[in-house]
């Protein structure tokens, strides 16, 4: 098992927001993870990466056999996990490819192998842009400032293949994206995908399904996962929303 | 009691250095240095040490300064050595490198062969012993802005030595000249009065590295005034770093007058001393100027820094930028005080000041008062201020990706500082300026 999820909670400034999340991923496996908007999906990928602004009330996350509470976000990303983000942050003033290089380093340092030098670095990432078939400039450019929705989001992939995580988190990175981009970021997940790892996606629409497909789909609604089942869910709550499931919820 | 007298008794701080001044050596003084030394020394007689009532100093106090005893500069008995020199070269101005050593010229550590004759890059010392100061005599004292300020005229009665760069018409100087003044607190502590002179002539463009280096542990008073003056279309690149021991004094007065068409870009740094003050004064004495002031300022312990500048727009068509931003560590206090005046015909002038400022502890403090002045109509003018925190979502961005906290900061820290330090054009000498701030703040969040 690469991550255990067992009856999370997890609450911010004391407010409950995850309410008993259960969630099994193996190595090799991508999991869907779909909902209506405010229902937690962003809180939980943050919680699972250790966002400060999230309290795990109880329950459990393993990862790797190693209990994630125990490590703080930057170790969970040396150990392989990784989380593109719904809105990523710019950050003036820092290099997007020196701040990559680091943390690859950083990575590469955890499991006892050589770092990459700047040239080394250089041919690496000339190679891992075109994954996500993005201009090279961007790497001149300061991390994610005054990039587009979409470049943002290129660029959250390209992390992603530069650190080649274990598990990966992607929250909305299809969302915003003209097919163009979503076509090549699906593929950047394609290529990327591995037996060892595993993709975990957060998406609100199930457009990015007929590019990336699931072994497992997962509805969230109000912090819990209600129902789970195969790439044929996505299909229909596309038809049917999500109402007929909360409705189900409640009745049972 | 004489008003002398009554300055002496009440302010043995100010006494001292009337007594200095009065003791100086007067042999090769041509008479208008004379002269300037004996009105700065009447100026002195009734001068207080500026006060909290004092506008100009409300935020900082100077009883630790007025405390001490400083012996003059060439009393100081313990000179600098080669070693703490190395620290701070600047390869591009090979050739081109004024020493100082506790405020006095050091020629056999100074090197101008890379210059062309026509360019003088030299000190009032040499110029005094070779009996040729005169063609600088126009270049003292250039505006009144600091006649009644005790620092200026400390400086104005005991200055000796110091550069002097004049550029002569047309002439392009290619090789950044690199002023160094180092210091050594480890003996008695001493006070330099370092007064360099920057001449652009008509069309003459020039990039001054004016560097302040402190070695050894121990209190020193560096009090230094620039006078830079540039003619017509002429260009002037000023850095200034400041890098004295935390155990000392430093405070600098710079004066920029600004012909037509000229251009001056200055960015001081300020990182060292136990209390620094930098202030500037840009003068506008034509039309289409330009003018830059930016400032970077990063202060640990219990270090005070405190900048003020002032841009006078007295005629119209011409622009201002300014820059400043702070770091503020542990329990030290930066302060910012950014004057704009538009005069009254100082039409289409285009303004922008902005002061940034960011606070690493609770117990650090910050002020800042942007002040503009207009009294034109037609202008473009933005001014503001901010202080803030790191940013807890990039420093999480950077943690989600491997990176830890303490490195995070440090990165968060040298991009906020990154933006007024890109500005600096000598290769060698912004490299090492970033890279002091990335240890600094690693070394810190330790
Ligand atoms: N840091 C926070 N502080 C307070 N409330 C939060 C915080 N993060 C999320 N929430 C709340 O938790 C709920 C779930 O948000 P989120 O996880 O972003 O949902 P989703 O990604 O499914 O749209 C929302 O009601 C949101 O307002
Ligand atoms: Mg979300």
């Amino acid at each position: 098992m690469l991550l255990q999820v067992k009856d999370l909670h997890a609450s911010a400034n004391g407010t409950p927001i995850l309410k008993g999340v259960n969630l099994e991923v193996k190595p090799g496996e991508v999991h869907a993870i779909m909902g209506p908007n405010g229902s937690g999906k962003s809180t939980f990928a943050k919680v699972l990466a250790g966002h400060p602004a999230y309290e795990v009330t109880s329950g459990t996350m393993t990862y790797d056999g190693e209990d994630l509470q125990e490590l703080e976000t930057d170790e969970r990303a040396r150990a392989g996990v990784f989380l593109a983000f719904q809105y990523p942050v710019e950050i003036p003033g820092v290099s997007n490819s020196q701040f990559m290089r680091q943390a690859l380093n950083e990575r590469l340092k955890a499991a006892g192998k050589d770092e990459l030098d700047p040239l080394q670095f250089d041919d690496y990432i000339r190679e891992r842009v075109k994954i996500v078939d993005m201009d090279p400039k961007f790497l001149d450019r300061s991390v994610n400032a005054d990039f587009s929705g979409g470049e943002k989001k290129r660029n959250e992939i390209l992390q992603m293949a530069v650190l080649e995580p274990k598990l990966a988190l992607l929250d909305e990175t299809d969302s915003g994206l003209d097919i163009d981009a979503l076509r090549v970021v699906a593929n950047g997940i394609n290529e990327l995908s591995t037996e060892e790892n595993a993709v975990v996606l957060v998406t609100h629409y199930q457009r990015i399904l007929n590019y990336v497909t699931p072994d497992y789909v997962h509805v969230m609604t109000r912090g819990r996962i209600i129902k789970s089942g195969g790439k044929e869910l996505a299909l229909e709550l596309e038809e049917r929303g999500y109402d007929w499931i909360t409705e189900q919820e409640a009745a049972q | 009691m004489s008003s002398a007298d009554e300055t002496m008794a009440k302010h043995p701080f100010v006494a001292r250095f009337i007594d200095q001044g009065r003791a100086r050596s007067t042999e090769g003084l041509p008479q208008w240095w004379a002269d300037f030394r004996t009105s700065a020394l009447q100026r002195l007689v009734g001068l207080d040490v500026p006060g909290a009532k004092d506008e100009e100093w409300r935020f900082i106090r100077l009883a630790s300064l007025a405390g001490e005893e400083f012996v003059a500069e060439f009393d100081a008995d313990r000179q600098v050595n080669e070693n703490e020199l190395s620290e701070v070269t600047v390869p591009e101005s090979a050739g081109a490198r004024l020493v100082f050593s506790n405020g006095q010229f050091l020629p056999e550590l100074s090197d101008t062969s890379a210059l062309a004759d026509e360019v003088t890059v030299t000190t009032w010392s040499q110029l005094r012993e070779a009996g040729d100061l005169d063609e600088i005599h126009d270049y003292l004292d250039i505006a009144d802005f600091w006649e009644d300020d005790l620092f200026y005229n400390l400086n104005g009665a005991n200055f000796e030595d110091g550069a002097v760069i004049m550029v002569p018409r047309n002439e392009v100087v290619e090789t950044p000249i690199h002023i160094v003044y180092l210091a050594n607190g480890e003996g008695n502590d001493f006070a330099a009065h370092p007064r360099n002179i920057i001449v652009a002539g008509e069309s003459a463009q020039v990039t001054v590295i004016e560097e302040f280096a402190g070695a050894g542990e121990g209190t020193y008073f560096h009090n230094v005034v620039d006078e830079i003056s540039l003619g017509a279309n002429a260009k002037v690149r000023h850095i200034k770093v400041q890098q004295d021991q935390t155990t000392a004094y430093h405070f600098a007065r710079n004066v920029i007058t600004l012909s037509q068409d000229s251009n001056y870009e200055g960015t001081a740094v300020n990182f060292g001393g136990q209390l620094s003050r930098n202030d500037s004064y840009a003068r506008f004495d034509g039309k289409n100027i330009e003018c830059t002031l930016d400032g970077l300022a990063y202060v640990q312990g219990r270090q005070v820094t405190d900048t003020h500048t002032a841009i006078d727009h007295a005629l119209p068509d011409s622009t201002s930028y300014q820059l400043h931003k702070t770091i503020v560590d542990d329990r030290a206090h930066s302060v910012f005080n950014g004057k704009i005046f538009v005069r009254k015909d100082a039409q289409r002038i285009d303004s922008n000041q902005l002061n940034q400022n960011l606070v690493l502890s609770p117990r650090a403090r910050v002020d800042t008062k942007p002040q503009l002045e207009i009294f034109a109509d037609d202008v473009v003018c933005s001014h503001g201020a901010t202080v803030g925190q790191l940013d807890d979502e990039q420093l999480f961005y950077l943690m989600s990706r491997g990176i830890d906290a303490e490195r995070g900061q440090a990165i968060l820290t040298y991009a906020f500082a990154a933006e007024v330090l890109e500005t600096i054009g000598v290769d060698s000498l912004r490299e090492r300026l970033e890279e002091q701030v990335l240890e600094v703040t690693s070394a810190v969040a330790e």
